[in-house]
């Protein structure tokens, strides 16, 4: 007959802890709980804003935090927030409490979850209980997550294998992270075969149909994800995730309305600033100004007090208003932006051509002449296209007619893919008056440009790199500012590294590249997969030596 | 006068938390066991009663993979100056899906029984059974059908609730009380 021996002591005297709580008694209570632990370093708070505050002072190891946050808001949006903002420590424990009320709806979250769910009323015990499971599951996981931080991904889906045939205590988080690590790597045929082998022991699991939707929709199956997608969302109403999904779809197949709709309800759901950024800018691109509006502004309530704010949010809005005839709202945007922002001169440039811009439609020319001056000392030469064009306008705004129209032609120039910046010149010519030249101003910025881009791709397709890169140099030369040549003199360099091998040379005329085009076209996709491109050749370069 | 459901129902959980803060404030301040397994197990009924009055189905669990000695270790934490000694009987304490937040009140509530019926032992054991693991609590006392001292039968019915909202290949768990073969009375958990 044999006693199970008790586990040693759980160390963890030194953590420090932040309670999330609105009920005042249930923030003593749980703090008594962490004493009896010998945790003793405790920050209790009422809501999430004093909690984003003290999360951003603070570094904390155990975050105890309820899923109802008053009317406001709740911890899923919290944890959410959180995650998209990298505001939490990689390595810190976050546990969502719930009463028996919520507790079905909270465990249901589809991708982001907590470390760990405690049920009120819980004991210390159970802290304990789920403490040690997570460093347990952490310890687990450990070697995975090193060789995958380390770049070595098929090192790292290798211990997770390992993981699952132990069939020990954390098989199914060590196959949940696989399927996340395939899909992010552009795996979806490999993360869909993990899911479907997760869900033939556990069905109705819902992060592995979520995955399982996703990797339908990565492989083209597109109505099958669609399908998968609704199907889910019918059992879990509230689940942000699988309207999301139907978002996209709708939106690939050109159908604005229902994915504007679908993003909406997305972002009720679980409204975090990511989601009401999807929102907003789904609404400014269909041309519904009012929608795109609201949505903004509610994403600047939300992320007032945090560091999430994003300066192009802030000023879409303040343009936005504009364009709605609520200039003073617009100026007091703008007016409210924070300090970090204005001291970068782009930004600050950028908010002065909207100011010069609202400072017209208000009546103060003489102000929204200063603001132009002003922004024009700031601003480069080479300017990202959104912030030419708010320039462009302001120009046009102020009777500058002539730099008007250069700036919005330099700004088509500067990224002739991107549709966004063509709706906005022609919008921006529109609102001067200036419809007629709009056909004209696009012709005539995209001629110079894409006779050389395509005389620059014949040559590549001939293999006479050499030549085709020469062209571009020489292109660059002429226009350094070009968004839309840099991007093609980018893409033929990785083409020519992946046809001719790396060499120094093309390694440093790739990161040249890459990182010029960070500049010129902030945040954008085809920049990223370029980058990801380059990465992984230099991980296989790497592994092969 | 009828009652009225939500009332109860906002009521119980009402009592509950401040149950949990009570025995909270009693633990910190250091107060005796006996005040402690007082409050202790005031919670746990109203933990019971919140739990049966909101039905409890397979899609209100959060199951993982877990093994008897998370736990038994859990519940044996919980456990303040038993009047006898308890411990796990097991060789090797098997992995099984569960939900832990869910099991854990319902293995302590048939403790809880065993304990307040037994002479003069009580033996905790957990095995592969059936295809899946079987929990036996087993005392010394005048056996089953015996009504003991302040036994509501809430317990009970908490643990076969739980039980049965653990569905597996379409086999549910069960609880149930039944004769001990030594003597006495043993509680019964089976999950699939």
């Amino acid at each position: 007959m044999a006693f199970e021996p008790p586990p040693p002591p759980l160390r963890i005297r030194h953590y420090r802890a932040l309670v999330i709580d609105d009920m005042p008694e249930m923030r003593a209570s749980l703090r008594q709980q962490l004493g009896m632990l010998d945790v003793t370093d405790v920050d209790t708070v009422g809501d999430a804003d004093a909690a984003l505050r003290l999360l951003a002072l603070h570094r904390y190891d155990l975050v105890l935090c309820d899923w109802h946050l008053g009317e406001e808001s709740n911890g899923q949006q919290l944890l959410e927030h959180l995650r998209e903002t990298d505001a939490l420590p990689e390595d810190a424990i976050f546990f969502m409490c719930t009463g028996e009320n919520a507790y079905t709806r909270v465990l249901a979250a589809a991708e982001v979850h907590p470390d760990d769910y405690l049920l009120k009323p819980f004991t210390s015990q159970a802290i304990e209980s789920r403490i040690r499971r997570h460093l347990a599951r952490v310890q687990a996981l450990r070697e995975a997550r090193e060789a995958h931080a380390a770049g070595r991904l098929d090192e790292a889906l290798a211990c997770l294998d390992r993981v699952v045939a132990q069939r020990g205590r954390f098989a199914l988080d060590a196959q949940r992270l696989k399927a996340r690590w395939q899909l992010a790597a552009d795996d979806a045929p490999g993360a869909l075969a993990t899911c479907q082998a997760v869900l033939e022991a556990h069905p109705e699991l819902t992060w592995a149909e979520m995955t399982r939707a996703r990797c339908l929709h990565a492989t083209g199956r597109a109505d099958e994800a669609m399908t998968a997608a609704r199907e889910l969302r019918e059992r879990r109403e509230h689940l942000p995730e699988p309207w999301e999904l139907m978002a996209t779809l709708h939106a690939e197949r050109g159908e604005t309305d229902q994915a504007l709709a679908l993003l909406r309800r997305a972002a009720e759901a679980v409204p975090t600033s990511r989601r009401l950024r999807a929102v907003a800018e789904t609404a400014w691109r269909a041309g519904d100004l009012p929608g795109a509006t609201e949505a903004w502004e509610r994403l600047q309530r939300l992320v007032r007090t945090s560091l999430a704010a994003r300066p192009r949010d802030l000023l879409r809005l303040a343009q936005a208003l504009v364009d709605l005839e609520r200039a003073d709202e617009a100026l007091a945007v703008l007016e409210r932006m924070p300090r970090r922002f204005k001291a970068d001169d782009t930004l600050a440039g950028t908010a002065l051509a909207v100011s010069a811009q609202a400072r017209i439609a208000a009546g103060q020319e003489d102000a929204a002449a200063a603001d132009y001056a002003r922004a024009t000392e700031l601003l480069d030469a080479v300017l990202p296209p959104e912030t030419g064009i708010a320039l462009g306008r302001a120009a046009l705004a102020c009777g500058y007619a002539r730099d008007g129209l250069r700036l919005l032609g330099e700004a088509i120039q500067a990224d002739h893919e991107a549709a966004d910046v063509e709706r906005m010149a022609r919008d921006a010519l529109a609102r001067a008056g200036k419809d007629a030249e709009a056909d004209a101003l696009l012709a005539k910025a995209r001629a110079g440009v894409l006779g050389t881009l395509d005389e620059a791709r014949r040559l590549m397709r001939q293999r006479r790199a050499e030549e085709a890169m020469g062209l571009l140099a020489g292109a660059l030369e002429r226009m350094p500012a070009n968004g839309t040549v840099r991007l093609a003199a980018a893409q033929l360099t990785l083409m020519w590294i992946s046809q001719a091998g790396l060499t120094p040379e093309r390694l440093a005329a790739a990161n040249e590249h890459l990182a010029r085009l960070d500049a010129l076209l902030p945040d954008d996709e085809r920049v990223r997969r370029m980058r990801r491109f380059l990465q992984e050749t230099l991980r296989r370069e790497a592994d092969g030596s | 006068m009828t009652p009225d459901e939500p009332l109860l129902a906002l009521l119980a959980h009402e009592l509950k938390n401040r149950a949990a803060a009570l025995e909270g404030g009693l633990a910190a301040e250091g107060a005796s066991p006996a005040l402690r397994r007082q409050a202790a197990g005031l919670r746990e009924r109203l933990v019971a009663l919140t739990l049966l009055m909101a039905g409890l189905a397979p899609r209100d669990l959060c199951t993982e993979t877990c093994s008897a000695a998370e736990i038994w270790h859990e519940i044996r934490a919980g456990l303040m100056s038993p009047a006898f000694p308890v411990e796990l009987d097991c060789e090797d304490p098997p992995l099984f899906a569960c939900d832990p937040r869910r099991l854990v009140p319902a293995l302590e509530a048939g403790l809880d029984n065993a304990l307040r019926h037994a002479r003069t032992q009580v033996r905790v054991s957990v095995q592969a059974w059936d295809g899946g693991v079987r929990w036996c609590i087993d005392d010394d006392g005048p056996g089953p059908g015996v009504p003991g001292p302040a036994s509501t039968g809430l317990g009970l019915r908490l643990a076969r609730a739980v039980a049965g909202a653990h569905v597996r290949h379409g086999r549910a768990g069960r609880a149930g009380l039944e004769a001990n073969p030594q003597g006495g009375a043993r509680f019964v958990l089976w999950l699939p």
